[in-house]
């Protein structure tokens, strides 16, 4: 029988002097599959144990250190979350009767977030492994930690949120900060990364960027002049994208811009959530990248051989989800698997083809090459506010000159509505929007922008 | 302009800014000293986050200087019909037994003896076709009481029984239904059996695909 591919053949990881070898620390509960948000969720953490199954059979344990998490415990979740937010989940049982309906309300548990049977032990192992993961990094055991259970990043400090509970990425990235001065956290979800970036918003301890869809989406925040606030500003950076973007202008749009924030900000220590629904095809999602050139934002982020947590997110067709994270576990300990899958027990769900790797769409990417160029270029103008202060104390930031379109806002009100990630119902992903509003909305020429930013709508 | 100008604004949410959104940074006081960083080492609170170690387990020696990884399938096997169910089915079995005997209890420990069709094995035929039967009576996108009607069918399977079956085999066997009926597009990892409508199947409507399900349990056993 011959093989189909190399697969790869490597020196036992002796000595981590090569530059494709990295020290990978990897956290799976073997329990997680079982979950189960309800009939009909989108949400299914079954992917993750499906990932499990792709990335053991294709031997990538043998290069790998595999743990079990430590469950979070109601006191390491209330380092970010507030106490009666947390004392709620820890509560909270699927029984519906039980449920306090103005708790609900208060938590905004309910359908997109819905209260399911060990809802609090999930949270519990998405966050340790997270917490584990930033352990790992701070006593430098591991170059690069993984885990697919987290990147849960929108959840908010006192409220669930698109199917997000606890935010384990803040948790991890607050433990990150017992040891390194500067974290850096990019989110490559369809999805902005609000959680994580209001939990940050006002610090220069940590950077968030966030590439995502903007415009009639889920969440509504990650506008490009959304910057950051107090000593965070120009701290937050977001990129606004539109339907169809493929992987040669992610690419190039990412590595552009990560390349600039890596020379400004000099982080310590990188925070990646690879949440999937950017891959092409979900049934949430609207991008329309490949496993590959979801990858090569963490092949390109590893480049740069800084330390590295790489975290789950969205996803919700499932089959892809797992090619996309059994890919990117590769990819972190230095692999290219055979394009081939292994003969594994969920392989029945990866025909007709049984390959790991997935064809792009045929979709119009809706991101013009001008719409491109000005998101690039507003983004390394946010980015150049940093350079004025190269080695500066980070708390002490001298002010700076601020255009028209920066005047502070009253900030201090959350929009009283609340946004539903998913519409609960039969979902149609491939609908067009019938008024071509999202063209119009999409406009995200200089000039549009400036024209718009001086409105401040409390909803 | 003022169109877009609304539909813009109606859709901007803000981050919300003040104490209860944000978290507490601590401030940075220099890099950890070598105490602080033993300190930290030994400190029981935090190495118990580490949680405890699956692979390698104690004591595993690596036998060789080489490691294989990122191996596919072969090109090529002998089955008297390569490529279909029962060649598959023959190739994933053996891969199990073969991961099986590499890490031998660590195969428990990661429940790899519970995915996949060996779940099926804890069910009878009977409760196989009754659950598809049920499945198919009570669509899961409509009622949303399906779980409550199976737990009223399945008396001596728990909840988490019924979940594992229907996650580890029924969706995946509708999967497979859908590559060997070659519908164009195969969506059925998903609980929504409405989106099957939209799609362009090769024998007519949606309900004739799932006595499928029935047939390939038939079929199997």
């Amino acid at each position: 029988m011959a093989a189909s591919g190399e697969g790869a053949s490597l020196p036992s990881p002796a000595g981590g002097e090569d530059s494709r070898r990295r020290r990978v620390s990897y956290f799976y509960e073997p329990t997680i599959g079982d979950y189960y948000y309800g009939q009909g969720h989108p949400m299914k953490p079954h992917r993750i144990r499906m990932a499990h199954s792709l990335v053991i059979h294709y031997g990538l344990h043998r290069l790998l250190e595999l743990s079990r998490p430590f469950p979070a415990s109601e006191a390491d979740i209330s380092r970010f979350h507030s106490d009666e937010y947390v004392s709620f989940l820890a509560s909270a049982t699927g029984n519906p009767t039980i449920l306090d309906p103005r708790a609900v309300k208060r938590f905004n548990v309910g359908e997109d977030c819905p209260v399911f049977d060990g809802l609090f032990p999930f949270c519990q192992a998405s966050a340790g492994g997270s917490i584990g993961a930033a352990v790992k990094l701070n006593r430098g055991d591991a170059d690069i930690t993984v885990n697919w259970a987290g990147g849960l990043h929108h959840a908010k400090k006192g409220e669930a949120s698109g199917f997000c509970y606890v935010n384990d990425i803040v948790l991890a990235i607050l433990e990150l900060l017992k040891f390194h001065r500067r974290v850096l956290y990019v989110d490559i979800d369809v999805h902005h990364g609000d959680g994580v970036e209001e939990a940050f918003f006002t610090t220069n301890r940590v950077m968030t960027v966030s590439f995502h869809k903007y415009g009639d989406f889920f969440p509504g925040t990650g506008h490009i002049t959304d910057v950051g606030a107090g000593e965070g500003k120009h701290y937050a950076v977001n990129v606004p994208l539109s339907d169809g973007i493929d992987d040669d202008t992610f690419r190039d749009l990412f590595q552009c811009i990560i390349k600039r924030v890596m020379e400004v900000y000099q982080p310590e220590v990188v925070v990646l959530q690879c949440g999937a629904d950017s891959l092409a095809g979900d049934r949430l999602g609207c991008f329309n990248l490949s496993v590959k050139g979801h990858a090569d934002c963490l092949r390109f982020l590893r480049s740069f051989n800084i330390p590295m947590m790489v975290l789950g997110g969205g996803g919700y067709t499932i089959r892809n989800v797992a090619r996309c994270w059994c890919y990117e576990t590769a990819v972190a300990v230095g692999v290219e698997p055979d394009n081939k899958l292994p003969y594994n027990d969920y392989y029945e769900y990866f025909g007709p083809d049984y390959n790991l790797h997935i064809q792009p769409r045929i979709v119009e990417n809706l991101n013009t090459t001008k719409d491109l160029e000005n998101i690039k270029n507003m983004i390394l103008d946010h980015l150049s506010k940093l350079e004025h202060v190269p080695n500066a104390q980070f708390h002490e930031r001298p002010s700076d000159p601020e255009g028209p379109e920066e005047k502070e806002e009253d900030m201090d009100k959350r929009p009283a509505q609340r946004s539903r990630l998913w519409s609960g119902g039969a979902y149609d992903s491939d609908t067009e929007d019938p008024d071509n509003m999202k063209t119009e909305a999409n406009d995200l020429s200089a000039n549009s922008i400036m024209k718009f930013s001086p409105y401040v709508v409390h909803i | 302009m003022v169109l877009m100008t609304s539909v813009l604004l109606t859709q901007r949410k803000k981050i919300g800014v003040g104490e209860q959104f944000q978290a507490e940074i601590p401030d940075w006081t220099g890099p950890p000293s070598d105490a602080e960083l033993s300190w930290y080492r030994n400190d029981p609170n935090t190495s118990k986050m580490l949680g405890s170690r699956t692979w390698p387990p104690e004591g595993y020696v690596v036998q060789t200087n080489i490691v294989v990884a990122g191996q596919g399938r072969p090109e090529s096997c002998n089955c008297p019909y390569p490529g279909n169910f029962y060649c598959r089915l023959h190739h994933i079995n053996t891969a199990r037994d073969r991961l099986r005997s590499e890490i031998g209890q660590v195969f428990k420990e990661w429940k790899f003896d519970l995915m996949g069709e060996q779940v099926s094995e804890m069910w009878s035929i009977e409760e196989q076709l009754k659950f598809a039967a049920l499945e198919q009576l009570v669509p899961v996108f409509e009622n949303k009481s399906f779980w409550a009607v199976a737990a009223k069918h399945f008396a001596s399977k728990t909840r988490v029984d019924l979940v594992q079956y229907y996650l580890n085999v029924f969706l995946m066997r509708r999967v497979s239904n859908q590559c060997r009926l070659s519908l164009l597009e195969i969506d059925s990892d998903e609980d929504e059996a409405e989106e099957e409508e939209d799609e362009d199947q090769s024998d007519g409507s949606n309900s004739s695909q799932r006595p499928q399900d029935v047939q390939e349990v038939k079929k199997i056993f």
